[in-house]
């Protein structure tokens, strides 16, 4: 059966749609393509999460050689992302990358099974 | 069966906060009055002179123990207000520190929430203008379409103001500004309207509460304080009360 690879501009509608503020539905166990945020716990850190389209594509034809899937990558880890998605909250890309380098300058956030201790928080200083 | 030289469990050297022997004593001392004073008010109305000198002496006597059992109870707590008071002067900085800043951090806060909510409400008038716009567009192409019979346009003219109305929708939405957590852990703040009275005319406000206990005790007050003065509060009177003293 010929397939053709999804755009990306379909791929990326939802999270574009949620990003302008138009609420599109959110339905459990369909997730959409797009850089979200999660806590892992209740008080946790923010975690970056990024779902992505995987597929293989014939090179000669770029027709798809075996069906598309969604895999989330959170906290570096490769997750369902059926499972995640109802805890997802939409960010933009520059967000996502900023929150990945913020858990790398901010030790309580390292922590992501672990509810924040606001004890610590008092040492953030502008930046 | 506990070994001699296994230390003592944790709490152990606590003594009570007051001396139970003293305050056994000052009541049997109080019990004793009572009886007596039983036997007093079994007359059930004074009806000598003698009897009423008597009772003169044993008013006198009860108050004087009542007096040296304050000043006992007043003797015992002191070490404890001493020990109160000392915590809450070692602290009183470190929370006055911790105040200013909280109040400083807020203000500079609220300030940035205040230019963000203004600026979210412009953005928001300015869609709304546009969504206004656009939707009187396509109702006008909706127009011109049925006027010309044009089916296609019917249809683009359809979904473009479908499209109005939603963008008309999303501009309707309320704006609030808000301050989240940079790491997830803080509680979002956001600006919180208060109110507060300003009393523009003070009679009407007056009149407004003038049935509330809390007025009629303190007019009760100021007006008692005022009598005893030797002053004429109007609206009010002495009134002389006896009581046995």
């Amino acid at each position: 059966m010929i397939r053709q690879p999804t755009p990306m501009a379909v791929l990326y509608a939802w999270h574009r749609a949620a990003l302008a503020g138009e609420a599109p539905p959110i339905h459990e166990g369909m997730p959409e393509a797009g850089w979200y945020r999660c806590r892992l716990t209740k008080g946790g850190p923010w975690v970056p999460v990024e779902i992505r389209v995987e597929r293989v594509i014939c090179p000669d034809s770029g027709e798809l050689l075996e069906p598309e899937r969604l895999v989330a990558i959170c906290d570096g880890d490769r997750r369902d992302p059926a499972r995640l998605w109802t805890y997802l909250t939409p960010i933009s890309r520059a967000e996502h990358a900023d929150l990945l380098r913020r858990r790398d300058l901010i030790p309580s956030m390292a922590a992501t099974l672990a509810p924040v201790s606001t004890s610590t928080l008092h040492t953030m200083r502008p930046r | 069966m506990t070994e001699p030289d296994a230390p003592a469990p944790q709490g152990h050297n606590r003594p009570p906060p007051f001396d139970a022997e003293k305050r056994e004593a000052a009541l049997t001392r109080a019990r004793e009055i009572a009886d007596t004073a039983g036997a007093w008010l079994d007359l059930s109305q004074i009806e000598t002179e003698a009897q009423s000198q008597m009772l003169t002496d044993f008013v006198a006597g009860a108050r004087a123990v009542q007096k040296e059992i304050d000043a006992e109870r007043v003797a015992q707590k002191r070490p404890h207000d001493d020990a109160a008071n000392a915590v809450q002067e070692a602290y009183r900085l470190p929370l006055d520190i911790l105040k200013r800043v909280l109040d400083r951090a807020k203000q500079l806060q609220g300030d940035w929430l205040i230019r963000e909510r203004r600026r979210l409400e412009e953005e928001q008038r300015a869609a709304r203008i546009e969504a206004e716009r656009i939707a009187a567009e396509a109702r006008a192409a909706e127009a011109r379409s049925i006027a010309a019979n044009d089916l296609a346009g019917l249809a683009e003219a359809e979904a473009n103001r479908a499209a109005a109305e939603k963008a008309e929708k999303a501009a309707a939405r309320e704006v609030k500004a808000k301050a989240g957590s940079y790491t997830g852990g803080g509680r979002t703040m956001s600006l919180r309207t208060q109110k507060f009275a300003e009393i523009e005319n003070p009679r009407a406000v007056f009149m407004h509460f003038q049935s509330d206990p809390a007025v009629i005790d303190l007019l009760q007050r100021l007006a008692t304080a005022a009598i005893r003065r030797g002053e004429n509060v109007p609206g009010a009177k002495s009134v002389d009360r006896e009581v046995a003293a």
